[in-house]
């Protein structure tokens, strides 16, 4: 069951209404209950392993506490290495396999390992980071363990960020399911508003940009180098509107039942520098492994070296957390590439805007640093999206030699439907990021401007989205 | 005195928060309805719109649909996907055969469209001779990538007014029948092509050009033929053989003549594609003419014949396969 889906829609409306209806004490069972039954529509029997990492994790964070000297550490590792081990053998197990018989092949060494058949469970490493901050979190005592099996069970698989985050941390979260939520319309309607606005974002924009993207990805032999850059910019938006939008959904749907998830994406194409885009893009994830790696590594309280060593670790362990691929973690390393040489660069650059006078025109300065920094974004998506390594080197270097006309099809209504839906949410987002306080529709005081604002996204959506778009790509992660 | 007091003031607390909770689900209920007014109106208005250009349009394929569906008494209509449409010359079929004809053949299309449009057709009147040009891998699930249902969208303007269509509509998906209470949806992704359409703008009409529903290439390939081996993987469709099957029975009850053809292609087929001879079988069974015209040895010899990729005719290579169907039909009769 995806979020984009009318059977979703069904779904929640059902457990919405029924958690009000409901007396307090029962509502974590029905939101129990609710989640099982999500998670089980993908792939059922995947619930078993979601229900492995729970027990263990349960057990763990109760040992932690009760526990004093090396023995707490001891269960902190029988965590970690349950939920790691899990994801070692789902997703990670023939990634190394294929390598290892790759390694193997030039010295005439069989590989003995068999290749596992099996499919990986939706939005495992999700779940598995965010099971894995509770037990960090009691370990350092941050955290009080939770008794309670039913609500600890519940944090981890709260349905609407169980497969595609945000990824919570027990100090936001938990305390939360004990809380009494009563109905407040106003926070429902907003609510149900950032669902709609990550509604139109997947459907108008995400899924139609999907068309475009994938036929020229797919098929890279084939196109020229302006067909690369229209389709990798295409992808940068449908990648941003494909996953903010599953968290807008997935945050939408929690608030109306008076659930407080935190903000996953702040319009991460308006930053001005890389750090900044990782301070805007995927914050649950970029926090965490701020929290448990970055800062554990030293951060930047070491040496510059080993600073450096620091991020280029980071980077490189976010890219494999993407996915058990070579083209993940190149994007990874480029990404930490990126800000090693920020960090090195950083003097020679204040110098150059300096000694230019760019300085003196703030705003010129920051939008010729955001489109600098969209731009280098955009060309470490290529190996994001690029389907295998040599595919996306492949494709770079037919931007900068392959010339030609851009691919347009003899019908370029999908291409005028795309640029539409980029264009409606540029001007909403830099309405939000410049203007946050002027003019506003969808909240506008006045009933019918607020109405005829939803009025047009609803509208938009069933006449320009793509409603066979499937799942979320974040899914997969 | 206090505890009873104190009771009373907890009892008129609950029930002012119980009234307070009340009035914020109606006030709720209230403004959802009030939405609900704004959004039926504003698809209600738009989606007449784009309905009253929908079927102004004097060119492209949703034209070409509109007249199939709503105008034409062709004696001959053809049905098919690109290749129907690139392939099948009404001049010559007239010439020959004394006979109207119009070309219907839809590109990008397949047998369920071909079904619903003839259930539209035969309700209105009843050809003399119906062609349908079937595809190799045309009962497969996998067809065009397994999204072969995605395909009947384009059939969407008629749900509301054409019941007889609405079943195989409907098998796009579960949930299709609530998405087309919307006026706006059946017109999803099409208002710039229709704007096209309504403007007529030079190049669109250009593109669009036909002649009676038939498109004339003059791009010569210069490939040779192939080798093709059957997709062994490939899994029959229960539901399109079963749309098949009605295909060949709707045309049979309603007293039309139906020749069931497929086209030439370069590339030649090693192995057998399993749905073209299940379509034979059943074809022979209903006692209805099949013209094979894979691995036909002249166009295999003839890459000169196809115009932009080895399934599709040029004008030339069109014109010599219309003349061979026409000999064939002439020579059943």
């Amino acid at each position: 069951m995806t979020f984009n889906s009318l059977e979703f829609l069904f779904f929640f409306i059902l457990v919405s209404t029924a958690y009000f209806i409901l007396p307090y004490k029962h509502r974590w069972f029905l939101l129990l209950a609710a989640s099982c039954y999500f998670y089980m529509a993908f792939v059922p029997i995947y619930i078993l392993i979601l229900a492995f990492t729970i027990i263990i994790d349960y057990f763990a964070g109760r040992a932690i506490e009760n526990v004093q000297g090396k023995k707490r550490k001891l269960y902190l590792i029988i965590s970690l290495v349950a939920n790691i081990g899990v994801l070692a053998v789902f997703k990670y197990y023939n990634f190394l396999n294929e390598n290892l018989t790759a390694l193997l092949g030039p010295l005439h060494i069989r590989n003995p390992a068999p290749v596992l058949k099996i499919l990986l469970p939706i939005g495992l490493s999700f779940h598995t980071f965010q099971a894995m901050s509770y037990t960090i979190e009691v370990y350092r005592g941050h955290q009080k363990a939770e008794r309670h099996f039913g609500i600890y069970a519940l944090y981890v698989m709260f349905y609407p960020q169980l497969v595609a985050g945000p990824i919570e941390r027990p100090g936001n979260l938990l305390h939360q399911f004990r809380q009494c939520h009563e109905f407040d319309s106003s926070r429902v309607a907003s609510g149900l508003s950032l669902m709609l606005w990550g509604f139109f974002k997947k459907i108008v924009i995400a899924d139609r940009l999907a068309l475009y993207v994938n036929l020229v990805y797919n098929d890279p032999g084939q196109h020229t180098g302006s067909t690369f850059i229209l389709a990798t910019i295409f992808f940068a938006f449908q990648i941003y509107c494909d996953f903010s939008a599953y968290s807008d959904i997935a945050i939408g749907a929690a608030q109306v039942m008076g659930f407080k998830l935190m903000t996953n994406f702040r319009r991460p194409y308006f930053s001005s520098s890389i750090s900044e885009f990782w301070t805007r893009w995927h914050i649950s994830l970029s926090t965490w492994f701020k929290d448990y790696l970055y800062v554990p590594l030293g951060g930047n309280r070491v040496s510059i070296p080993r600073w450096y060593f620091n991020l280029m670790i980071v980077f490189l362990i976010s890219g494999l957390w993407h996915g058990a691929n070579w083209t993940f973690i190149i994007w990874g390393a480029l990404n930490g590439f990126y800000l090693v040489f920020a960090a090195m660069t950083s003097k020679l650059r204040s110098r150059i805007s300096r000694v230019t006078g760019v300085q003196k025109f703030p705003r010129f300065h920051r939008f010729v640093q955001i489109v600098v920094t969209f731009i280098l974004c955009c060309f470490a998506w290529i190996f994001f999206r690029a389907n295998s390594i040599s595919d996306s080197f492949h494709i770079i270097e037919k931007i900068f030699t392959a010339k030609g006309s851009l691919y347009i099809d003899s019908d370029p209504s999908p291409v005028i439907y795309s640029l539409l839906g980029i264009g409606i949410l540029l001007f909403v987002e830099a309405k939000w990021e410049y203007y946050k306080g002027s003019f506003s529709f969808c909240h506008n005081s006045h009933w019918l401007v607020k109405n005829l604002s939803y009025a047009f996204l609803i509208i938009m959506m069933l006449l320009i989205g793509v409603f066979d778009g499937g799942q979320f790509i974040y899914f997969q992660f | 005195m206090e505890v009873s007091l104190s009771i009373s003031n907890s009892e008129s607390m609950g029930m002012s928060l119980k009234i307070s909770k009340r009035k914020q689900y109606l006030s709720f209920l209230l403004k959802a309805i009030r939405l609900i007014a704004v959004v039926f109106l504003c698809d209600l208005l738009i989606g007449g719109i784009i309905k009253h250009f929908y079927f102004h349009q004097k060119y492209g394929r949703q034209y070409r649909a509109y007249y199939t569906i709503e105008k034409t008494n062709a004696d001959i209509l053809i049905f098919g996907s690109s290749r129907a449409f690139n392939h099948y010359r009404p001049d010559i079929f007239e010439s020959r055969l004394k006979k109207t004809c119009y070309n219907s053949g839809s590109p990008g299309q397949f047998i369920l469209y071909d079904y619903a449009t003839l259930k539209a057709v035969l309700k209105r009147y009843t050809p003399k001779l119906i062609i349908l040009d079937l595809m190799p891998g045309s009962l497969f699930v996998e067809q065009f990538d397994g999204n072969s249902y995605e395909r009947l969208s384009f059939l969407f303007p008629y749900y509301k007014e054409h019941e007889e269509m609405r079943p195989i509509l409907e098998l796009k998906g579960q949930y299709e029948k609530f998405k087309l209470l919307s006026s706006v949806y059946p017109f999803n992704s099409s208002v710039i092509y229709t704007t096209a359409g309504c403007l007529e703008l030079k190049r669109f009409k250009e593109l669009n050009r036909t002649d009676k529903g038939y498109q004339a290439t003059y791009a010569v390939w210069n490939k040779p033929s192939q080798i093709i081996h059957s997709d062994r993987t490939a899994r029959l469709d229960s539901v399109k053989i079963n749309i098949y099957n009605q295909f060949i029975d709707e045309c049979r009850n309603s007293g039309t003549e139906l020749l069931i053809a497929c086209s030439p292609r370069l590339d030649t087929y090693k192995g057998d594609d399993e749905s073209l001879i299940l379509a034979k079988k059943i074809a022979r069974e209903k006692n209805v003419k099949f013209l094979d015209f894979t691995n036909d040895t002249f166009f295999v010899r003839h890459p000169e014949l196809f115009a932009y990729d080895p399934i599709h005719l040029n004008h030339e290579g069109a014109g010599i396969f219309c003349n061979r169907v026409v000999d064939s039909l002439c020579l059943s009769n």
